[in-house]
């Protein structure tokens, strides 16, 4: 995990020119894990499509697949999330990486305004992003495996089932009052169900 | 050495990137003009050329190198690449998977170490970037096998569903008629994907 942590530390900045893509990072990995990389092809064929696709359709600013797709290997491999599952919690972790991409905007603006030095500026935001990047994939690790422990009785698509309400409303850019009367009918209508 | 100053610096364009001067952090340190700018990352250097000779007109070659850089690097360049990766992969030829690889390095960091030497040049000479036939010709060549290897790649994935995972030809059909419609009418292709695996799922529980 940590492997993969440190490799695609924020392939938008540092590996960029050299290593940033799944597809040359999973059979490095496979290497590593000493897993067979074809039971992967899957999870890299759908991250690729999905790359590929956003670009062709011109979105401004496509969600962070090559880290979802080394989340996607991550859950599988380590967690033993069964793969389609591991697929759809990789996308919610593309969609994840993306607000952390944000976020780092945030925090460059910070440093930029308070250290004088540009090169320890350069050093500070590199050493933040692999701080920032390796604590959310470690969190994913265990948040994955904690509901793996609880859902793994259960009809394993309920995770995708979950998935789908969060990419429909990313999909409709609902405000904040939309999506707080969107969560209370899920939480009630669950509710219900449960009772019955 | 002032060169691999600006080659190295070039490899951390994105580093401190900011909603207020986006890549302008990085310029600044080899130019002292702290500014708004952004163009495609990997003509950093190109562009490093226009802040020595012309500065007044940055903003406009800014732009200028970003539709062509972002035309060549991301609708050209990387998906070929990654294709030609994926289709090595799915064959099971995973030693000639460094091929792919070579030839992405090669051509981004050529760029970036002539790049510099190219924009003076033609500042200098007063003529139009990009209008050589090996860029207008390496574009319409990339274009072709793009497009050639896209059309492997999808009968590739057709393959897969119909032996490998024994899917049903009709569902399959129907499925690629909702895909290209959702990119005809430029829907979100990942929310009808996550659509497709849930059924999928069911079908195999």
């Amino acid at each position: 995990m940590f492997a993969a942590s440190v490799i695609s530390i924020d392939s938008r900045i540092l590996a960029q020119h050299l290593l940033s893509e799944p597809v040359f990072l999973i059979p490095f990995l496979c290497i590593i894990s000493g897993n067979d990389i074809s039971q992967f092809i899957l999870i890299i064929l759908i991250f690729q499509i999905f790359s590929i696709f956003s670009v062709q359709l011109g979105k401004f600013s496509p969600p962070e697949y090559q880290a979802g797709a080394v989340s996607a290997f991550m859950f599988n491999a380590l967690s033993g999330i069964y793969l389609i599952n591991a697929i759809a919690l990789g996308i919610l972790m593309a969609y994840v990486f993306n607000w952390i991409n944000n976020f780092k905007y945030n925090i460059n603006a910070k440093i930029v305004n308070t250290f004088k030095n540009s090169y320890l500026c350069i050093v500070i935001s590199c050493i933040s992003s692999i701080i920032i990047y390796m604590s959310v994939y470690c969190a994913a690790y265990y948040c994955g495996t904690f509901i793996m422990h609880y859902v793994s009785n259960m009809n394993a698509s309920i995770i995708l089932f979950i998935s789908l309400p969060i990419l429909y409303l990313k999909q409709q850019n609902v405000n904040r009052m939309q999506l707080l009367l969107f969560l209370c009918s899920l939480i009630f209508v669950s509710i219900l169900i449960w009772l019955i | 050495m002032a060169n691999l100053k600006r080659i190295l610096l070039s490899m951390f364009i994105q580093a401190v990137i900011t909603r207020e001067y986006m890549q302008g952090f990085i310029y600044n340190m080899l130019n002292g003009d702290l500014s708004y700018v952004n163009t495609n990352p990997y003509f950093t250097t190109m562009m490093l050329g226009v802040f020595d000779i012309s500065p007044g007109k940055k903003d406009v070659y800014a732009s200028f190198i970003a539709t062509f850089g972002d035309n060549f690097i991301w609708n050209h360049l990387r998906p070929i690449v990654l294709i030609t990766a994926l289709l090595l992969m799915l064959n099971g030829l995973y030693s000639y998977l460094p091929i792919p690889l070579l030839i992405y390095i090669v051509i981004v960091n050529t760029i970036r170490i002539y790049g510099y030497k190219y924009s003076v040049v033609k500042l200098n000479a007063g003529e139009i970037f990009f209008t050589e036939f090996y860029w207008q010709g390496m574009l319409r060549l990339m274009r072709l096998i793009k497009f050639i290897l896209l059309g492997s790649l999808f009968a590739y994935v057709l393959y897969l569903f119909l032996f490998y995972l024994k899917i049903n030809i009709y569902y399959v059909i129907i499925s690629i008629l909702i895909i290209l419609l959702y990119i005809v009418k430029r829907w979100n292709v990942e929310f009808f994907v996550i659509i497709m695996i849930i059924l999928l799922n069911i079908r195999i529980l």
